[in-house]
């Protein structure tokens, strides 16, 4: 495969997925990714760990802050969850990334999908983009250019976001997947 | 919605079993012979680690409702032509009403192609005639089997 890689399986996902369990007040107090007006995440549910520091985005109202910045800065999700952040670091190590961006959890329920898209702008160029399955069962339909996956619980996947890609949970679970932007030495 | 996805026969053969069941006791003329449904389940898990099994499995809210199992190798007979032969394939009775059928023979295309894989075949059996759907879809009939009973 061209566009996706799995780079691990087996990750004991189970401490993140019962410390989300216990804190449903995390999901959505971001939205500005799943509800701006060309998103094609409005069917997703967000949890935002890291992401661009949007004081400069409300102050500026340049949306180029949000789309080209580098610098991602921690949300109060991050220190709430400590079981991610483990899980983010041993991936660091795993991928011998060099910086940070974003990481966020998603959520998408049965039924639900996420439109095609390219990710786009200078973030996504400099970045690799991996992510970690907390919650995939079959039917769960991951598609980027002409390959198709289905990404499992515990499963760590590279995939290429530079080329359109797509998702359909058509799964009898909600599809929970923690995402983990990394610069990496290419 | 019924969504296709290429998946590992060691991870869905147990869900697959009952489908099975329901297949052979359809269209299986070894049934009438007194035959019963016995996968060589260790030959496919070899064909699955040698890369040369393709499954692709249809699932509906996560429920396997359809599948093709092939496989793809180069030709026996010609080094230089990967192709495709078939296994089976069955849509569940309830689903054959819609483009079922068309959809996975299509996303079996895209995926074939992906693989530069250059001759696909596909067989249809006399009793159970799905030789329409395969000349929509521009397949070429070339080979009628024959079989007897001994």
């Amino acid at each position: 495969m061209r566009n996706f890689l799995k780079i691990a399986q087996g990750v004991d996902v189970m401490p993140l997925l019962v410390a989300l369990h216990q804190r449903p007040d995390l999901w959505d107090q971001n939205r500005l990714r799943t509800t701006h007006e060309l998103t094609p995440h409005k069917q997703v549910s967000d949890i935002w760990l890291r992401f661009n520091d949007l004081n400069k985005y409300e102050q500026t109202g340049d949306p180029s802050s949000v789309i080209d910045e580098h610098e991602s800065i921690c949300y109060p999700a991050f220190h709430a969850l400590p079981q991610a952040r483990q899980m983010i670091m041993n991936l660091m190590a795993r991928v011998e990334g060099i910086r940070l961006g974003r990481c966020l959890i998603t959520r998408l329920m049965p039924g639900r999908k996420i439109d095609p898209h390219v990710d786009g702008g200078e973030h996504a160029a400099y970045y690799e983009r991996f992510h970690v399955v907390l919650q995939g069962n079959p039917g769960s339909i991951f598609r980027c250019g002409d390959e198709t996956v289905q990404m499992l619980t515990g499963e760590v996947w590279w995939f290429d976001n530079s080329v359109e890609h797509e998702v359909i949970n058509n799964s009898a679970e909600e599809r929970l997947h923690l995402i983990v932007d990394i610069r990496t030495i290419k | 919605m019924i969504t296709f996805a290429i998946e590992r026969f060691s991870d869905v053969y147990g869900e697959l079993l009952p489908l099975l069941d329901r297949h052979y006791a359809e269209i299986s003329t070894h049934k009438d012979h007194d035959v019963p449904l016995d996968p060589m389940v260790e030959v496919y898990r070899a064909r699955e680690a040698d890369g040369s099994l393709m499954m692709v499995i249809g699932r509906e809210e996560g429920v396997i409702v359809a599948y093709l199992v092939a496989f793809v190798a180069p030709g026996l007979h010609y080094r230089s032509c990967l192709t495709c032969s078939p296994d089976i394939f069955f849509v569940r009775e309830d689903k054959r009403t819609g483009m079922a059928g068309i959809r996975m023979m299509r996303f079996v295309e895209k995926e074939l192609r992906r693989r530069g894989v250059k001759r696909w075949a596909m067989g249809s059996k006399v009793q159970h005639d799905a030789s329409a759907l395969f000349r929509y879809l521009d397949f070429k009939p070339v080979e009628t089997m024959h079989e007897k009973w001994l």
